[in-house]
């Protein structure tokens, strides 16, 4: 198995054309390892978010190379993206994004029904998570019912459902207070680590870069590593 | 599947209201083109049943066999150029007399029962083989009360007369036809001579010069006022159409706006259009199904309480037919809501770009 999960190569963003093109992210090159949690932050319009975009294959780089377990994205169409999200990409978002009207167990299951898995696997797979994360007592609650703290946790059993190479969280304590952020911070933490994936996290929040093993800092479209 | 149920499951009172609203207009739709469908029935039955290929009538009539006049030698003239299998028909409005109560109005068709086509009867005797002063009448005669060898009194003659045999789907204006032959001189009700509406045959068509020739279904069209109810129903029909396929494509559409964030989110998540699309179409079609079983259901239930006069007459074809071309309206609609999807950028939905 190829430890290098995901690489960038030059990559480079800009959005707009001619004269008004903005160029948002300038030859970024980074290698991230299975088993890694790695913390990227930065100013705001630094384009933390626009890189986790790219790597989430949510957008196609300017230029450059996208390398996602040992295939380049870079030139994916939308349709072949999609697929690539599907079955290499785990996301959290900042805040949980779940669906309304599906219970904890329905939005992890929603992952078995777009993927066409077998279902009965993903049963299990949705019940281990689900009391791994601490949440057996929920399974059958809708969202509105669920504490900013557990959304998120269920968010994160979601972004694992479907055994994701890359996990990408996008400011994941947001919308929670410093206790909360750092219980989810670490369970993100252990279930890469367990799970021996990748996972990268955008993050504000000083607070809980120690549980990380990398630190980057985007400043002005440029990419350092936080010693 | 999946998602489709779960929303419908969740958001169960907006889902009610849409098929509540659908079950409505589905149900007025049934009922319009059942009312049309009875209506022209009951106004034409009896020409479009008229037991012949052809009819011939003078050129004034444009089509309408109450608006042709022939005279005997009119008919003579017929007769010579089509050979044996034709017979003369004569139309004339009557009345029944009846003891203590309403006079019932009826229609005759004076025919040659020696040379007219054997009718369609349920009960009774054939036009060949009545004898004098025996009728044939249509089914719609027992709603008042009369059946298969009762004695009815014509009232502008006088004569009385037996029901000899019952036939079905011959009406005429709503009313009863009873098919009689010349012999009973229904056909000069009102004149003192012989007259004849027009010249009944079976065979290939031909031409007669001053003579119009055409079939009894599109006789059948230039009924007086036949096309302009039809006309008027079936743009109701349209107007119903159009406007529940509308109703339902602005209700899924603006439905799809506001689930633009989960459309996001879904896309994100690897979700691809298809996947999104399949599960607003199937929430469509089940919507749709839903009114149509139960609107159908309805007017099922309806026909067995509505007056027997009441010209509603429908068919499983019909109602299949209204049905499907209902679901395609639908389906057709839905499409705006998922070219709305295929445009949703996942990026935008999450709402996290710098």
């Amino acid at each position: 198995m190829n430890e290098d999960i995901l690489i960038l190569e030059h990559v480079q963003k800009s959005f707009g054309d001619g004269d008004s093109s903005i160029t948002i992210l300038k030859d970024i090159s980074l290698t991230i390892k299975r088993g890694e949690f790695i913390a990227i932050v930065g100013p705001s319009g630094s384009g933390k978010s626009t890189l986790l975009s790219i790597i989430g294959a949510l957008l196609s780089p300017s230029s450059g190379k996208v390398i996602v377990d040992q295939k380049d994205i870079a030139e994916y169409k939308p349709s072949k993206l999609s697929s690539v999200r599907k079955d290499k990409i785990g996301f959290i978002f900042q805040s949980s994004h779940l669906i309304p009207y599906l219970n904890v167990k329905d939005q992890l299951m929603l992952i078995c029904d777009i993927s066409r898995a077998n279902k009965k696997e993903y049963e299990k797979k949705a019940t281990d998570l689900i009391s791994h994360l601490g949440l057996s007592h929920r399974l059958k609650t809708y969202p509105n019912k669920l504490s900013g703290g557990e959304k998120q946790r269920v968010a994160i059993a979601r972004a694992f459902m479907n055994d994701p190479d890359i996990v990408l969280a996008d400011e994941p304590t947001a919308s929670l207070d410093s206790e909360r952020g750092k219980q989810v911070v670490e369970m993100i933490s252990n279930e890469v680590k367990s799970r021996n994936k990748a996972a990268i996290m955008v993050t504000h929040d000083e607070r809980i870069l120690h549980l990380c093993d990398r630190v980057l800092r985007i400043e002005d479209g440029q990419i350092f590593e936080v010693v | 599947m999946f998602l489709a149920f779960k929303e419908l499951r969740q958001s169960k009172i907006r889902y009610a209201l849409i098929s509540v609203i659908t079950i409505a207009v589905l149900f007025l739709v049934f009922f319009v083109t059942g009312l049309a469908n009875g209506l022209a029935f009951g106004d034409s039955s009896s020409i479009k049943n008229i037991q012949a290929d052809y009819i011939v009538m003078n050129k004034e009539a444009d089509g309408a066999i109450i608006k042709s006049d022939l005279t005997a030698k009119d008919v003579e003239i017929i007769g010579e150029q089509l050979g044996g299998n034709a017979s003369p028909l004569a139309i004339t409005m009557s009345a029944l007399e009846r003891n203590q109560v309403k006079d019932v109005d009826v229609v005759y068709f004076s025919v040659d029962s020696d040379k007219y086509e054997k009718i369609n009867v349920i009960e009774g005797k054939d036009i060949s083989e009545l004898s004098v002063n025996e009728v044939i009448a249509d089914k719609s005669i027992e709603m008042f009360g009369l059946k298969l060898n009762d004695q009815i009194i014509d009232k502008n003659t006088g004569k009385k007369l037996i029901i000899a045999g019952i036939t079905k789907d011959q009406t005429y204006s709503m009313m009863p036809v009873i098919y009689a032959d010349f012999e009973l001189g229904m056909n000069s009700l009102y004149q003192n001579k012989l007259s004849y509406n027009a010249v009944v045959y079976t065979g290939g068509k031909t031409s007669i010069i001053g003579y119009d020739i055409i079939t009894p279904d599109d006789s059948a069209k230039s009924i007086p006022g036949y096309k302009e109810t039809q006309g008027s129903l079936m743009m109701i029909v349209v107007f119903l159409f159009i406007i529940s396929a509308f109703v339902s494509t602005v209700f899924f559409y603006v439905i799809t706006l506001q689930k633009i964030n989960q459309f996001g989110i879904l896309k994100a998540i690897g979700a691809n259009t298809s996947y999104i699309a399949k599960s607003i179409i199937i929430q469509v079609t089940l919507i749709t199904m839903i009114g149509l079983v139960f609107s159908s259901l309805f007017v099922y239930g309806m026909t067995q309480v509505i007056p027997e006069g009441m010209p509603f007459r429908t068919s499983p074809t019909l109602v299949l037919g209204t049905a499907v071309l209902f679901l395609v309206l639908n389906l057709l609609g839905s499409l705006l809501s998922v070219s709305k999807v295929a445009k949703i950028d996942a990026l935008e939905a999450i709402g996290r770009i710098e």
